[in-house]
């Protein structure tokens, strides 16, 4: 490459420094952890096998549709619905969603904010990442963990039922204490395993730092990661407000919600798309948009010779299209009621797909009271109400509306919500909401509420493949049956992420590249 | 309104209480558990008795239990599940038939259109009665 082609291959490509470096190759493409695609050779124009037509314009098949292009594939993306992104939904003020049971709302909220009914954060090592990066997508810390958040939890036993909780006095109160009794049981002698003088020293150094204990009399006397009542200061050491009892704590049942970020997939840190989830589905979308046909719906996928046959519906017109692949990745719910050629066992595994419906509100408040008044900026609070969590936004701070989410459910207080109105839906989220945030009722601006199981052409939000099946049904799901394939984050092990919904497209191009190579 | 039986004439009032014969002997057939039933009126009735007498075995309610937690946990919740709807299987409302042998056809036969997998093909053959059994054990 001569200086010149450099500098305006550079400017085409705008100022944007990874994207600019990214097309040049500079920069690694996407790798994700699985279907290695870098390096591939491009299939000859016009070779026999590279046509492939591709049902759904969600991130599955976008990403199919992006990768076989750089491969020289000629695809097509039939999509039911008017807009990309299929799960990937972000809504915005003037956004109308009339759902299969006939209720429309209308987005009110203010300009600039918004609400991600589908998938709203990815932690850093998922190959979502890599896709910003490569499609030029700005990113930002999403704030999964915030220790001033509240746990709420009414109907339990014990003293601490139907009392507001920052979550660092409950997880700070519990640790100390557990270490307390196990520090003691290790220096008494009470533990089956004998320990050398030394490590007994060790474990007990480990457990007075893990609990924050006294270091001569191993007791749990409350520790400053509980924070304060009153904040050290100038004049000031802090005052605390004296450590919970433990009993106390195991009754009210905390402890369900303290190893949520220590799992794999929420461990810190997580990240967004600046100004909505949807941006990444945008930025897919202005790459693959040539190829793109809104308004078709599948009616049928059927096995040829050769390849593949499409039927499907335009308007009122019914069309055929003939390809050398297909790949699906229309959800489980529209799949399963699809007519298609897949094989018997592919149609049992489709049936058994635990597809399930999940709930989402969108709030806007007036005033953004969760940082003014109790100063959580960012995070999630949680509560064994049927609402579950509430998360408040990881951007936006100081200005003076906010949109948070108010409720986040799954299972049967998800069907629930789905019969409501949406009236009635908000009124759910404020009459629980509200035990923990008083301002709720003072402060309501107005709402947006999507329940997946409802919406056109999905109807449903995700599914985790049971693992008591992995080995027998699952593998139908990732094989190629004759030309026809699957994709999707539900044929994944990674079942509601945008990265499952990568991985599985790279999963399926890869399939379909060795087979055109091995012509 | 009362009825006006000597009004009717001779013949439809023999008409009618043979009826009524017939009806009560059936009836008392059904009520005495008879061991030759009518076939399709009391199979359902003895595939109840079966269900329920199988929810108070510990070992098949717990085979149940953890055919629940692997394949219907995800959308229907724990035993804890609040919400008024059909998913829920632990309130006392049932919206597909709440006899044992209507819960059993539908976690065999399902409702695709409701996302309801057919489960009759995929489990062990014996882990739909023993998960019908953990339901019944559950019920409030």
């Amino acid at each position: 490459m001569t200086r010149r082609d450099f500098l305006e291959k550079a400017g085409r490509y705008g100022g944007a420094s990874f994207t600019t470096m990214t097309a040049l190759g500079l920069l690694s493409r996407a790798t994700g952890r699985g279907a290695e695609l870098q390096g591939l050779p491009s299939v000859a124009a016009g070779k026999p096998g590279t046509k492939v037509v591709i049902l759904g314009a969600g991130i599955a098949g976008m990403a199919a549709a992006y990768e076989l292009g750089k491969l020289g594939f000629t695809c097509t993306v039939l999509e039911a619905s008017q807009r990309p992104g299929g799960r990937s939904l972000t809504i915005r003020k003037g956004d109308t969603l009339t759902d299969t049971l006939g209720h429309t709302q209308t987005c009110a909220f203010d300009d600039g904010h918004y609400f991600n009914a589908g998938p709203a954060r990815f932690p850093q090592w998922q190959v979502t990442m890599d896709y910003c990066r490569e499609l030029g997508v700005a990113v930002e810390p999403f704030i999964n963990v915030n220790e001033n958040g509240l746990y709420y939890n009414e109907g339990v036993a014990g003293p601490l039922a139907g009392k507001r909780l920052r979550q660092r006095e409950a997880k700070a109160d519990a640790r100390g204490h557990i270490a307390e009794l196990l520090a003691k049981a290790v220096n008494t002698d009470k533990l089956d395993q004998k320990f050398t003088a030394e490590d007994k020293e060790r474990v007990l150094e480990f457990l007075r730092r893990e609990g924050d204990l006294n270091a001569d009399t191993l007791a749990y006397e409350g520790s400053s990661r509980r924070g304060f009542k009153k904040w050290p200061s100038v004049t000031s050491t802090g005052e605390m407000d004296p450590a919970l009892d433990l009993l106390a704590l195991l009754q009210a049942n905390f402890s369900v919600h303290f190893h949520r970020n220590n799992e794999f997939e929420y461990q810190s840190a997580l990240f967004q798309p600046v100004g909505g989830m949807d941006m990444l589905a945008k930025a897919l979308f202005a790459k693959v948009k040539l190829v793109v046909r809104f308004g078709c719906a599948a009616q049928e996928i059927r096995k040829t010779p050769t390849g593949a046959r499409v039927v499907y519906t335009e308007g009122a017109e019914t069309k055929e299209l003939i390809a050398d692949h297909c790949i699906c990745t229309l959800p489980p719910p529209i799949l399963r009621t699809t007519a298609h050629d897949f094989g018997p066992m592919v149609k049992n595994t489709l049936n058994i797909i635990p597809f399930q419906n999940s709930a989402r509100i969108g709030l806007q408040f007036k005033r953004r009271f969760w940082e003014d008044d109790d100063r959580i900026f960012g995070g999630i609070s949680w509560t064994n109400q049927p609402i579950n969590e509430i998360y408040y936004p990881s951007h936006g701070f100081f200005q003076p509306k906010g949109v948070l989410i108010g409720y986040y459910m799954f299972g049967p207080p998800s069907d629930e919500v789905t019969q409501l109105t949406p009236a009635d839906r908000i009124e759910y989220a404020m009459k629980q909401g509200e035990k923990l945030h008083p301002q709720y009722r003072a402060e309501f601006d107005n709402a947006f509420s999507v329940n997946w199981s409802t919406v056109p052409h999905i109807k449903g939000c995700l599914s985790h493949f049971p693992e008591k099946l992995t080995k027998t049904l699952y593998p139908f799901l990732i094989k190629p049956d004759g030309n026809l394939h699957l994709a999707g984050d539900w044929a994944s092990h990674l079942g509601g992420w945008q990265a499952g919904a990568f991985e599985s497209a790279r999963h399926v191009v890869k399939n379909i590249h060795a087979k055109v190579a091995a012509l | 309104m009362r009825l006006a039986p000597h009004r009717l004439p001779p013949l439809l009032t023999l008409m009618l209480l043979m009826v009524l014969m017939v009806l009560m002997v059936l009836t008392a057939c059904a009520r005495a558990d008879s061991p030759k039933p009518a076939a399709d009126i009391d199979k359902p009735a003895r595939r109840d008795a079966e269900l329920i007498a199988a929810s108070k075995n510990p070992a098949t309610v717990k085979a149940g239990k953890a055919t629940y937690t692997a394949l219907c946990l995800a959308c229907h919740g724990a035993e804890t599940a609040k919400g008024d709807s059909p998913s829920n299987l632990f309130d006392p409302k049932w919206y597909h038939g709440g006899r044992p042998s209507e819960i059993e056809r539908t976690v065999l036969v399902g409702f695709l259109e409701k996302n309801m997998p057919p489960w009759g093909e995929v489990p062990p053959p014996e882990n739909p009665p023993a998960l019908v059994a953990f339901i019944l054990s559950q019920q409030k």
